[in-house]
C-alpha cells in the first residue's frame, strides 16, 4: 500500500477546490472587464460601441452617485476634485484587490493552499476592506451623510484573523515538508 | 517565539470573537421567542385572520437558520480559543456554519416569493435578494475546505514518527 497516495475523498475535495477557484477566477475576470468597459463609457461617452441612449449610474459611495449617458461626454469638472481623487483611490484599490484575488485563486487552482504568498494575499484582502471602509467614509463625509456602519471593518478583521490561522497551516506544511 | 506569538494572538482574538458570537446567540434566541410569542398570542387576543398569522410565522425559519449558523460559529471560536486550530470538530463547525448560512439564503428566496404571492405581487425578476448572504456562506465553505486540508496535514504530521 502506498502511504503517500491521495485518498479518493481527499482527491475529490481537492478537485472541488480547483473547480471552484477556476469559477471564481472567471467571475473576477468578468467583473473586471465589465468595470473597465463601464469606465471607458464614462470617459469617452459616445465613442464606445454601446447602444445609444444607455445610461450608467456610477456609485462612488452610497450617497455619491453620478449618472452617465453613452450619448454625451460627461463634464468631469462638475464633480469636486476631492471626490474624484477619493473615487480614483477606491477604484484603484478595487482593481488591485481583483488582481490579488485572481492570484490567490490561481494558487488554489495549482493546489497551493498554505504558502507565505497565500497568507499575504488573504491578509491584504482584510486590509483592503478596512482601507475601503475609510475611503467610503470620507466620500460620505463630502456628501454630508456620515452613517457609521462597522460591518465592513469587522469583516476585514475576520479575514485578517483567518490569515493568522492560515499562517499556522503554512507552518504545519513547512514542518511536514522538512520531515524526512 | 514568533510561532508562539501568532498562536497567542489567535487565542486572544478568538476569545473576543466568541463573546461577540455569544451575544449574537442571545439576541437571536430572544428574537425567536418574541416573534413566536407575537405570532401565537396576537391572533388569540385580536382574533386576526389566518392570512396575517401565516406572514408572522414566515420569518421564524430564517431566524432559526441564523441561530444555528451563529451557534456553529460560536463553537468554532470556542475550539480556537482552546487551541484546537485544525481538528475535525473545528473544521466541521465552520463547514456547518457555511451550510446553515446557505440554507438561510435559500429560505430567504422562498420567504420573499411567498410574501409577494400573499400580496398578489409575485415577480421573480424583482425579488430583493441579499446576495451578501450567499457570498458569506460560500466563503465559509471555501475556508472550511482549506482548513480541512490543513487538518489532513496535521493528522499526517501527528502520525509521523
Amino acid at each position: 500500500m502506498n502511504a503517500s497516495a491521495i485518498s479518493p475523498k481527499s482527491y475529490g475535495r481537492l478537485n472541488r477546490i480547483k473547480v471552484a477557484s477556476r469559477i471564481f477566477r472567471v467571475l473576477i475576470g468578468l467583473v473586471f472587464c465589465g468595470l473597465a468597459l463601464g469606465s471607458a463609457t464614462c470617459f469617452f461617452g459616445g465613442l464606445i460601441f454601446l447602444p445609444r441612449g444607455l445610461t450608467l449610474t456610477v456609485v462612488f459611495s452610497p450617497h455619491q452617485q453620478i449618472l452617465f449617458s453613452s450619448d454625451q461626454q460627461f463634464n468631469w469638472q462638475a464633480i469636486p476634485y476631492e471626490v474624484l481623487a477619493l473615487a480614483a483611490v477606491r477604484f484603484g484599490l478595487f482593481g488591485f484587490c481583483a488582481l490579488v484575488l485572481n492570484n490567490l485563486f490561481r494558487l488554489f487552482e495549482q493546489g497551493t493552499f498554505f504558502s507565505a504568498r497565500n497568507v499575504r494575499y488573504v491578509r491584504f484582502l482584510g486590509y483592503y476592506l478596512m482601507l475601503d471602509w475609510c475611503v467610503t467614509y470620507l466620500l460620505e463625509a463630502y456628501a454630508h451623510e456620515m452613517q457609521i456602519n462597522l460591518t465592513q471593518l469587522f469583516i476585514g478583521f475576520i479575514i485578517i484573523f483567518t490569515a493568522w490561522i492560515m499562517d499556522e497551516g503554512r507552518k504545519i506544511q513547512e514542518e511536514q515538508e522538512l520531515t524526512v | 517565539m514568533k510561532n508562539f506569538q501568532n498562536k497567542a494572538r489567535i487565542i486572544k482574538a478568538s476569545t473576543a470573537l466568541r463573546t461577540i458570537a455569544f451575544a449574537g446567540l442571545v439576541i437571536w434566541a430572544f428574537t425567536i421567542v418574541v416573534l413566536l410569542g407575537t405570532a401565537i398570542v396576537l391572533p388569540l387576543i385580536w382574533k386576526q385572520q389566518f392570512h396575517s398569522s401565516v406572514s408572522l410565522f414566515l420569518p421564524v425559519p430564517t431566524l432559526l437558520f441564523a441561530f444555528m449558523a451563529n451557534l456553529k460559529i460560536f463553537r468554532f471560536f470556542n475550539r480556537l480559543k482552546n487551541g484546537c486550530f485544525f481538528d475535525a470538530q473545528t473544521v466541521g463547525n465552520l463547514d456547518a456554519a457555511g451550510t446553515w448560512w446557505l440554507m438561510m439564503w435559500l429560505y430567504q428566496l422562498v420567504w420573499l416569493m411567498v410574501q409577494q404571492s400573499l400580496a398578489d405581487k409575485l415577480d421573480v425578476s424583482r425579488l430583493p435578494v441579499d446576495w451578501g448572504w450567499l457570498f458569506a456562506g460560500l466563503t465559509l465553505k471555501l475556508f472550511a475546505w482549506l482548513f480541512r486540508e490543513a487538518q489532513g496535514l496535521q493528522e499526517e504530521q501527528e502520525l509521523t514518527v
